[in-house]
């Protein structure tokens, strides 16, 4: 015979209820977790997308203007090619760059709509020989001003700089992450043993008049599972704040035009979403099922 | 020898049992077939028992603290399992029966606790429809079964009584009652007259006598010299795991 609804939800709400401190610290601590957890994949879409361009070595990139003229073309081409200082470089024409900023602009397709692919500019991406700084600053210089060059924007130390901290930060949110989700499926194993523990007579008696393991076992796991849930809503909130207030931040400020691009598109948000309720469930999961396993066994 | 000890009634039971052992298997409730259950450290709580409890019997188990009644009654309740032998519920062996099987066979027994292990925070009435709640059954069956059963072990005045409001022997009535509602085919009982006095051991007696008579099989393990020898039914001593005498119509000694 099935566990009624009304049974689960009123003993769910009493064991919850039972120990609200420690149902409280464990929310947080999920919460937290799961914001860190979640915050660090945001980042990193973030910081790839706005590097995505700088990616395969490339150090600097021409802008051509989008009426540049053949002759134009061909003459920052024979540049490109006659320079022992430059290693290779590939052309993105038109077409490739509006894929590319569809991609980018995915979560606002009002703005694909509004700009056409022919004004869009093409560009010349380059890998220099020696990735110098310095050197590559000198190489970008040569070609600013030339006839049908729109401008040229190099990964200077600061991209560089921006990569390598991002990877600092994201293996710090990661291993923090892990650490408290570790510390969160702690929190709801204990949380159930006490609730176990704190109804041991009425567990003693339903397993004495026939109460299935299911049976008994059902509303401690929705105990662990509403737990996890709420402490996931809260991270997605918090996630949502982090992807609005923060990483949208960057965008907006025209200084930090090297960082064009640092955004997380609607399918990467929507992404890390699932993910995140998807570890709350398997959070909830392990410390629920190691709780009943080893306090409720036949 | 523990055979020798068995008197001769039993014996003379014994064989009737055999002479009738195609049909007395059938109407046999309870079988154990020299059952062993040793405990960590090599304690020997029951010593290669074997027993027939028939439907409707009502049985004493008696001995000495330790001498292995408890152990008897959770052998039958699968909350032990034994080393060796078999038991058998109404034909059943079951020890061979799943984990997830043992709930069911649960449904079919009532258990009666020496400390009543009422739920404090929950009144007479729910303490008794907990019972039926948690093995599923539907509403419309709780409220109509809880309210007979309290009829029945006289506590109809009292549904809304929390058990601190109660006396012992109401206490361990509400537990009775709580082990009788689903109408189970057998009751265990576990020093049920341990905590309560006298007086009151008597009418709580006289309702476990009035269950066996609807057909129940009782099982009571017991101290109550008086309670044993006034009621006068079968008699199993145990003594240091081994059961010494197997008495039908049998007094305590």
């Amino acid at each position: 015979m099935a566990i009624s609804p009304r049974y689960a939800v009123r003993e769910t709400a009493q064991n919850l209820w039972r120990n609200i401190l420690l149902t409280a610290a464990t929310v947080i601590t999920i919460g937290v977790s799961l914001w860190l957890f979640g915050g660090f994949f945001l980042f990193n879409y973030a910081v790839g997308n706005a590097t995505a361009r700088w990616e395969g070595g490339i150090e600097f990139v021409v802008w051509m203007n989008p009426d540049a003229t053949p002759a134009q073309d061909a003459a920052i081409q024979t540049a490109l090619k006659e320079s022992p200082e430059i290693k290779g470089w590939t052309y993105v024409n038109q077409q490739q760059a509006y894929e590319e900023f569809k991609k980018l602009f995915a979560d606002t397709p009002e703005l694909i709509a509004a700009v056409p692919a022919d004004k869009l500019p093409p560009s010349y991406r380059v890998v220099p020989t020696d990735p110098n700084a310095d050197v590559v600053r000198e190489l970008s210089n040569q070609f600013k001003g030339r006839p049908g060059v729109r401008s040229v924007v190099s990964a200077d130390e600061t991209i560089r700089a921006i990569q390598t901290q991002a990877d600092k930060i994201g293996i710090v949110f990661f291993v923090g992450s892990i650490i408290l989700l570790a510390a969160a499926t702690l929190l709801i194993l204990t949380n159930i043993v006490s609730a176990i523990k704190s109804r041991g007579e009425e567990i003693e008696i339903m397993k004495v008049v026939g109460a299935t393991n299911w049976f008994i076992r059902i509303p401690f796991m929705i105990e662990g599972l509403s737990q996890a849930v709420v402490g996931a809503l809260g991270a997605w909130a918090g996630l949502w704040a982090l992807d609005n207030w923060v990483i949208s931040g960057f965008n907006d400020t025209n200084n930090l035009a090297l960082l064009d691009g640092f955004r997380v598109t609607s399918s990467e948000f929507m992404q890390t979403s699932v993910m995140v309720l998807g570890i709350a469930v398997l959070v909830s999961v392990i410390g629920s099922a190691v709780a009943v396993a080893r306090y409720l066994d036949a | 020898m523990a055979g020798e000890s068995i008197d001769k009634e039993s014996k003379g039971r014994a064989a009737t049992v055999c002479a009738l052992d195609g049909r007395i298997t059938r109407i046999g409730m309870i079988k154990l077939e020299n059952v062993t259950k040793v405990y960590k450290g090599d304690v020997v709580a029951l010593r290669d028992a074997t027993v027939d409890i028939a439907k409707g019997e009502f049985v004493f188990l008696v001995g000495p603290s330790g001498s292995g009644k408890t152990t008897f009654i959770k052998l039958l309740n699968r909350e032990e399992v034994p080393e060796h032998g078999t038991i058998y519920m109404a034909g059943k062996d079951i020890g061979s029966l799943g984990a997830w099987k043992v709930p069911y066979l649960r449904r079919n027994i009532g258990f009666i606790f020496q400390d009543f292990k009422l739920l404090r925070k929950k009144t007479v009435y729910e303490n008794v429809a907990f019972a039926l709640e948690v093995i599923g059954k539907p509403r419309q069956v709780i409220r109509k079964q809880v309210p007979a059963i309290l009829e029945l072990v006289g506590l109809s005045s009292k549904v809304d009584n929390f058990p601190d409001q109660l006396s012992g022997g109401e206490q361990q009535r509400v537990s009775i009652a709580r082990a009788f509602v689903n109408r189970p085919l057998i009751l265990l009982a576990d020093e049920p007259t341990g905590n309560i006095d006298p007086q009151t051991s008597v009418g709580i007696m006289r309702l476990l006598d009035r269950i066996n008579r609807t057909g129940t099989t009782v099982v009571m393990a017991t101290h109550d010299r008086g309670i044993v020898d006034t009621m006068r039914r079968r008699v199993i001593e145990l003594d240091r795991g081994m059961i010494i005498r197997d008495q039908a119509r049998g007094v305590y000694e």
